[in-house]
C-alpha cells in the first residue's frame, strides 16, 4: 500500500526525491505521514483540499481490498 | 457553443481564463456569469456570443493525441494499478481529440469505482493531474471501469430528456441532484440544442447543481 500512495504523491510533485512516507499499522488502520518538498505541497493539497481528499479517497478504495482503514496526513510544516 | 466554467484570483483573472478555455483572442465574444465570490476567488460560467467563434488555433482545442501519447497513457495507468493491491487490467479503448479512452477491467474494479463512481472520478482528476505534467500539458484520459461511466451517461441522458419535457410541460424550474463538473458539463452539452429549456449551475462546490429551466417562447420570437 505504501508503494502505491508513493507512486502517486511522487507523479504528482515537481521534486520527487523530496517525498517522504512513513508508515504505521495499529490493528486495522495504517497511518501514513507524507512529506514534500515545501514548494511541492499546493501541488499534493490542491485548490480547497481537492487533491488530498481525492488521494484519500482513491487509496482508501484501494486499501479496502485488504480491509484495511487508511489515515493520511500530508505534512505542512 | 460549450459553456465553461472556471474561476481566478479576481474576475479579470477568471475572464481570462474563460476565454483561454473557449479559445476566444477578443473580450466581447464572451458572455460571463458570475456563479459565486468568495476570499479566494470568483467562480464563472461563460459562452461564447451568439456569431462569434473561437480560435481555431487555440492550442488545448488544436491538440490531438497520436498513437504513442495514447499507449503512454494507459500504460502508465497500468503501472500505477500494479503498485496496489488489485488484480486489475488497463486497456486503451482509443482515443478522439486530446483524450485517451482508457478503461479498468478485471476482478478488482468495483473497488476503483465506488459508491456513485467517486472513486473512479477522483482517480481520473488524479491521473489527468499527472498526465497534464509528465506527458503532455494538453493530454487528458477519460477513465472508465467496468463499462461504468458509460451506463451512467446512458441513464442520466434519459432522465435529463425526461426531466426537460416535464419542465416545458409544467413551465417550473427543475433543480437536479449535485453532480460532479463532467456530469454537469454533459447535462449542459444534451440540453444545449433544445429549443424548450435552458440550463445553468448553482450552488456551491462540491454542492453545485444543476437548474433546468422553461424557455419562454415570446423571448425567441423577439430575437428575430
Amino acid at each position: 500500500m505504501k508503494i502505491f500512495i508513493e507512486t502517486l504523491v511522487k507523479a504528482l510533485v515537481e521534486n520527487p526525491d523530496s517525498v517522504q512516507i512513513s508508515e504505521e499499522v495499529d490493528r486495522d488502520t495504517a497511518f501514513y505521514k507524507i512529506t514534500v518538498h515545501p514548494n511541492d505541497r499546493g501541488k499534493v493539497i490542491g485548490k480547497g483540499g481537492r487533491i488530498a481528499n481525492a488521494l484519500r479517497a482513491v487509496t482508501r478504495a484501494v486499501a479496502s481490498k485488504n480491509r484495511l482503514r487508511i489515515q493520511i496526513d500530508i505534512q505542512t510544516d | 457553443m460549450a459553456r465553461v466554467e472556471t474561476s481566478g484570483s479576481d474576475l479579470n483573472e477568471a475572464k481570462q481564463n474563460a476565454m483561454k478555455m473557449l479559445g476566444a483572442s477578443d473580450e466581447n465574444a464572451v458572455v460571463i456569469e458570475v456563479i459565486a465570490e468568495g476570499e479566494d476567488g470568483v467562480l464563472v460560467q461563460a459562452e461564447l456570443k451568439q456569431g462569434f467563434h473561437g480560435d481555431a488555433d487555440h492550442e488545448s482545442h488544436n491538440y490531438e493525441l497520436d498513437d504513442d501519447t495514447a499507449k503512454q497513457i494507459a500504460d502508465y495507468v497500468q503501472d500505477l494499478l500494479n503498485q496496489s493491491p488489485l488484480q486489475v487490467q488497463v486497456v486503451l479503448k482509443g482515443w478522439h481529440a486530446r483524450y485517451a479512452d482508457v478503461e479498468i477491467v478485471g476482478r478488482d474494479v468495483p473497488y476503483l469505482v465506488g459508491k456513485n463512481g467517486e472513486v473512479i472520478d477522483n482517480l481520473q482528476y488524479l491521473l489527468n493531474m499527472i498526465i497534464s505534467r509528465r506527458v503532455h500539458p494538453y493530454a487528458r484520459l477519460v477513465l472508465d471501469g467496468g463499462g461504468w461511466r458509460k451506463r451512467r451517461e446512458e441513464k442520466l441522458r434519459n432522465q435529463v430528456m425526461v426531466i426537460a419535457l416535464e419542465v416545458q410541460q409544467r413551465g417550473e424550474e427543475a433543480v437536479l441532484p449535485v453532480m460532479p463538473a463532467h456530469e454537469r458539463r454533459l447535462i449542459h452539452n444534451i440540453l444545449k440544442e433544445n429549443p424548450d429549456v435552458s440550463t445553468y449551475s448553482e450552488g456551491e462546490e462540491p454542492n453545485r447543481r444543476v437548474v433546468i429551466s422553461p424557455k419562454k417562447r415570446e423571448d425567441t420570437n423577439n430575437e428575430e
